[in-house]
């Protein structure tokens, strides 16, 4: 993992435990590239895990939404502005990296990888489907091992777009909170190495994944989170397990107004009968990633099991009427074997996940 | 599991006019248009009373929405005004968005991407959601081509199939 943090996952979630916010007047930049990024990360888990290279019978799964966007935006712009005396001029190299596929097929080339490949950019969902993708592969035998990557980097489209959207907060996020007036936006990655039998000691399980579309609006959420509800319920059935067994919940909780009032239904909703298990959100300590937060938060869900302490929601201090739910303002520690980490995002589309403890 | 192909289907250019007047396409780009028509298309192959939570949609794209990234890029630079369509629209989901929307698909969905427009890439998505569950999966596999950075020799084209579980 590489974040504002630092490298590795313990950088990140001691960063949470103490509660720390950082992000700087809405945003959270590393300076690194994409690709420096995804090789860090790639590096980071491979050592981890014991692989000493991917083979081909591997598979490799890369989610983001914007990859190399900031190498080429500039020279779009210019080359769209010339005038039709230019037309036919070459084009800047830098174009060649249009296609968003292209980030994956460099990183495979740089480990002269062959294998079966996947590039996911379904909005802020991707690195939750990336993993349920990785999980349906390995299950059916398609590949032996994956390794599935989130990277995401800051850019004029994201930063200007999501401006646009009035949806930045330029102090910390305080998600869940009644205060709370918007999100953060953060460059960062997390990769992790996913078998079905482990040569290493594993750090975590994954039992079940859902996805679903809420076929709804461009940008909101559903209003009640009904869409999340299904995702949720997918990856329970898939895990086999019941909602009272789910010991926390990692929520996305962006810290804007409908996402986490949609989430806060859904949850309510897929809970409703039981006991609610404590909730968290940790972007008001690191703020959204985009397509690699899912990815980020799985690697801190991991680094939860393994310490039995679940993470608070930095920046959250009173309760929304509205979002009535057990939110956990402080470190807690606690038995934690199932946790669900829960993923909404633009297209109305939602992800889902259960991780286990080994 | 061997997945059984039901239908594919492939968009006529020509066809795109028959959309100009109808509301739901008004804020809609060229891209949402064209995997409409290939998905309409692949989709009155699905039977009638099959649930739509149970219907997976896979969206594969290359380039995704470059016009759109292109339009929102432009009023940044040239008139300095970001404008929210523009950019929602520039989103490589936004087409499996509209997608879900105009044809209520609420099941499992992906958007994926790849080196070049690869059948086998999406197919086998498809074929993930499948294995994990849903009864049908659409996938429509869509591009758009911008001449000033793709040359006018470069084509916009689109194709959906419709894919069904080996045991339903």
């Amino acid at each position: 993992m590489l974040t504002g943090a630092g490298e590795g996952s313990a950088a990140l979630w001691e960063s949470v435990v103490e509660k720390r916010q950082l992000t700087t007047n809405g945003f959270g930049e590393l300076g690194e590239t994409a690709e420096a990024i995804a090789l860090n990360c790639a590096d980071q888990a491979m050592k981890m895990a014991g692989w000493a290279r991917l083979n081909s019978d591997d598979g490799f799964i890369l989610a983001t939404t914007t990859a190399q966007a900031p190498l080429w935006e500039n020279d779009l712009v210019t080359v769209l502005r010339r005038g039709p005396e230019r037309e036919g001029e070459p084009l800047p190299p830098s174009l060649n990296k249009l296609p968003l596929g292209d980030f994956t097929a460099t990183l495979a080339r740089h480990w002269a990888f062959t294998g079966r490949t996947q590039l996911v950019t379904s909005a802020c969902a991707a690195s939750i489907h990336a993993l349920g993708l990785a999980s349906s592969w390995l299950r059916s035998g398609k590949v032996k091992r994956c390794l599935v990557g989130g990277t995401e980097v800051l850019c004029t489209l994201i930063r200007s777009g999501f401006e646009s959207l009035q949806l930045i907060s330029k102090s910390p996020c305080k998600p869940f909170d009644s205060n709370r007036t918007g999100i953060n936006l953060s460059e960062g990655g997390a990769f992790l190495c996913l078998e079905s039998a482990p040569n290493a000691k594993p750090i975590g399980q994954i039992l079940g994944h859902g996805s679903s579309l809420d076929a709804y609006h461009p940008t909101s959420p559903h209003p009640q989170g009904q869409g999340s509800v299904r995702a949720i319920q997918r990856a329970l059935e898939m895990a086999a397990l019941s909602p009272s067994q789910i010991d926390w919940v990692h929520a996305h909780g962006t810290g804007s107004l409908h996402n986490d009032q949609a989430e806060a239904l859904a949850i309510q909703s897929v809970f409703s009968g039981v006991a609610i298990p404590p909730v968290t959100s940790t972007k008001g300590t690191h703020g959204h990633f985009l397509g690699a937060t899912g990815i980020i938060e799985v690697a801190l869900v991991v680094e939860s099991l393994r310490r039995q302490v679940a993470l608070p929601t930095t920046g959250f201090v009173s309760v929304d009427p509205k979002v009535v739910l057990p939110v956990l303002a402080w470190p807690q520690s606690q038995k934690i074997d199932f946790v669900l980490k829960n993923v909404l995002g633009f297209g109305g589309t939602n992800g889902a996940l259960v991780v286990a403890r080994v | 599991m061997i997945h059984v192909v039901v239908c594919t289907a492939t968009t006529k250019t020509a066809d795109l006019e028959t959309l100009h007047d109808l509301a739901d396409f008004r804020r809609a780009t060229l891209n949402m248009k064209y995997a409409f028509l290939a998905a309409r298309e692949a989709l009155e192959s699905l039977p009638a009373g099959i649930n739509r939570d149970d219907l997976a949609l896979v969206v594969q794209t290359n380039f995704g929405e470059l016009r759109s990234t292109c339009d929102f890029l432009l009023g940044v630079s040239v008139e300095k005004v970001a404008r929210p369509l523009a950019f929602q629209n520039s989103l490589h989901h936004s087409t499996l968005g509209f997608l879900s929307r105009v044809f209520k698909i609420t099941g499992p969905g992906l958007t994926v991407s790849h080196e070049r427009l690869n059948a086998d890439e999406a197919d086998d998505t498809a074929s993930a959601l499948l294995d994990d569950g849903a009864k049908y999966a659409l996938v429509v596999r869509v591009d758009v081509a911008v001449d000033a950075v793709q040359g006018k020799s470069a084509r916009s084209g689109c194709t959906a199939i419709l894919l069904k579980r080996a045991d339903v």
